[in-house]
């Protein structure tokens, strides 16, 4: 007879398989996409040039395709991998503290604000220069979750109100951005930004990756540590209270995390959608509801996911980019629904 | 002395939903909070488990106030089975009790050896065990209602509450599942409909109406005709012909 320890462990086991071969494949992946593009490189000379950045011997790869490698293609690369890990953890965290499957980062009005903000900077010069798009765009984010998250106050807390107050809030910013584009922006313009808000990895740096990693490292410490806390809220909010739960203390942590990172992601890569909405419903169908398994594996796949879509989107229709918003949508949808049908029937 | 409330109140949206009730349950024992809808059952109970705040008076555990307890301290001795509960989360029976253990566990830990056996006992003392790996969401009323139960033994408390347990069930299962409660080795306090099920299976009741607490005692001192005639609105034959003389209860057509 199978005692329910022994349920959990095999979701373990497998959770500990995916782990064990998805981080060797997402490294690989990440020094596979970096030999692809105009200029041909092989995994040896990108192995190379990374080894001797990081100070061991020397490498006999010209100094354009050092070049190539380590300030362009590969922290596009790693951005790509830091933005598909920290929405999907975003994404898984959010469903569960909101109770809501429709959940994803850009929910509380995050992605709305920082094209409202980036807008600002780009088509009407805000801060004359001195202001970054990128920090347009985290500023614009944080006012308006900042917006969001008083709305739902006044209208007297509790999870409808949030999700209600960051609709809210999306549909205000979101027209804002409209209309400084259409009465604002020239043609040029106009086409940056839409290139920006679907969502694009081209200006990844290694400060960006530095950042972004940092802060996704960070969130994802604290939600493993808080795991137990987001299994306790499947029956709502007063279940997870009864089951020792601060409630309000864990979400304004969690939401304030979540926001904090998604910020900062959006700043750095535009609003990539749909991993944060699918992929923590693509890891619970692999591994169970668990977050202790979930968070880890969504982060895995979601990394691997976006590495592989964004070189597809700047290779498929070479030299012209696709926005990667566009391709992780035609690229994930089906990919998700053979996922969803495969659920469905082994249940 | 286990669960106290002293002069509890709540107030919402200007209406008074319990007002000034005291009571107290003996560990080990079985407390019906009986009353008709509206009458303030599960605001109390809520009270109780601290999910709500006393708008005046206090609800103590073991003569400390609740209000200043953690909530971690709390769920390790009150755990709480709410009337009907959902979830969108595709979860296994195994998992549903083991979120019981929540308070116990460690910020790191996963689940102990103590964790495990306490979920295998759960699951055996409900009567589940042969369904541990089945779905939540596969399972008949019943079963959701014992599962719930499992969950809440599984926090290892030494009071129970429950609010309206039977609700749904046929009668069969309403007997099993208070059967089942009734020899659980924790102080229970249940909100009931069912004055019948009340009769045969506490110790004592609390009888609320409009929010105030109308009478409370030993069950067979506390339900009477003139008792139940007041506070429901219903006529009644009352015979004393249960087990233990316990009362049992006709209700005659209006």
């Amino acid at each position: 007879m199978s005692t329910p320890a022994t349920v959990a462990g095999r979701r373990g086991l497998r959770a500990g398989t995916l782990i064990a071969t998805g981080v060797p494949a997402l490294l690989l992946s990440i020094a596979v996409a970096t030999t692809i593009g105009p200029a041909s490189l092989s995994v040896g000379d990108v192995l190379s040039v990374v080894g001797t950045r990081l100070g061991f011997g020397t490498t006999e790869v010209s100094r354009i395709g050092q070049g190539i490698v380590w300030d362009l293609r590969l922290p596009r690369i790693l951005l790509a991998a830091v933005c598909g890990a920290g929405l999907s953890v975003c994404g898984a965290v959010l469903q569960s503290l909101l109770r809501n499957p429709l959940a994803d980062p850009f929910l509380l009005g995050i992605s709305a604000g920082a094209s409202t903000g980036a807008v600002a900077v780009v088509v009407l010069g805000a801060g004359s220069g001195a202001v970054g798009l990128t920090t347009g765009a985290f500023a614009g984010a944080l006012v308006a979750f900042g917006l969001v998250v008083a709305l739902a106050t006044v209208a007297g807390g509790g999870t409808a109100r949030v999700v209600l107050a960051g609709v809210a809030g999306t549909q205000l910013f979101s027209a804002i951005t409209s209309y400084v584009v259409i009465t604002s922006a020239d043609a040029e313009q106009t086409r940056g930004v839409l290139f920006w808000l679907l969502g694009s990895l081209s200006r990844g740096r290694w400060p960006d990756v530095a950042l972004t990693a940092a802060v996704c490292a960070a969130v994802l410490v604290v939600c493993l540590a808080r795991a137990g806390e987001l299994d306790a809220f499947a029956f709502g909010v007063d279940a997870a209270s009864t089951l020792g739960v601060s409630v309000r203390t864990l979400r304004t942590v969690l939401l304030t995390l979540t926001a904090l990172l998604t910020a900062v992601l959006v700043a750095a890569a535009g609003a990539i959608g749909f991993v944060g909405l699918v992929l923590p419903h693509a890891a619970r169908l692999l591994v169970g509801p668990g977050h202790r398994l979930v968070l880890p594996v969504t982060a895995l796949l979601g990394a691997l996911l976006l590495v592989w879509v964004d070189t597809l989107a700047r290779t498929v229709a070479a030299p012209l980019e696709v926005p990667v918003g566009v391709v992780t949508a035609l690229v994930g949808v089906p990919a998700f629904a053979v996922l969803l049908a495969r659920g469905r029937w082994s249940s | 002395m286990s669960l106290r409330a002293r002069e509890v109140s709540w107030t919402a949206a200007g209406t008074v939903v319990v007002d000034r009730v005291s009571m107290h349950v003996e560990p080990g024992s079985t407390l019906g909070v009986l009353g008709p809808n509206g009458s303030g059952k599960s605001t109390l109970l809520r009270l109780l488990a601290g999910l709500r705040r006393p708008s005046a008076g206090a609800v103590y555990l073991d003569g400390r106030e609740l209000a200043g307890l953690g909530r971690r301290t709390v769920a390790r001795r009150v755990a709480v089975v709410e009337q009907q509960v959902g979830t969108e989360v595709d979860l296994t029976v195994a998992e549903v009790v083991a979120l019981g253990r929540t308070p116990h566990r460690g910020t790191w830990g996963g689940m102990r050896a103590a964790d495990e056996s306490a979920v295998d006992d759960a699951l055996a003392r409900t009567g589940l065990t042969h369904l541990a790996r089945r779905r939540w969401h596969s399972l008949s009323g019943g079963e959701r209602q014992r599962a719930q139960i499992a969950r809440a033994l599984a926090q290892e408390p030494a009071e129970l509450l429950l609010d309206e347990p039977t609700n749904h069930l046929d009668i069969a299962h309403q007997l099993d599942l208070l059967g089942l409660v009734r020899r659980l080795p924790v102080t229970s306090v249940i909100a009931l409909h069912d004055l019948n099920l009340a009769a045969t299976f506490c110790d004592t009741v609390l009888v609320l109406s409009g929010g105030r607490a109308v009478a409370a005692g030993p069950t067979g001192d506390v339900l009477t005709e003139e008792l139940i005639r007041q506070v429901y609105d219903v006529r009644c034959e009352l015979v004393r012909n249960g087990p233990g003389e316990r009362p049992h209860i006709r209700f005659l057509p209006r």
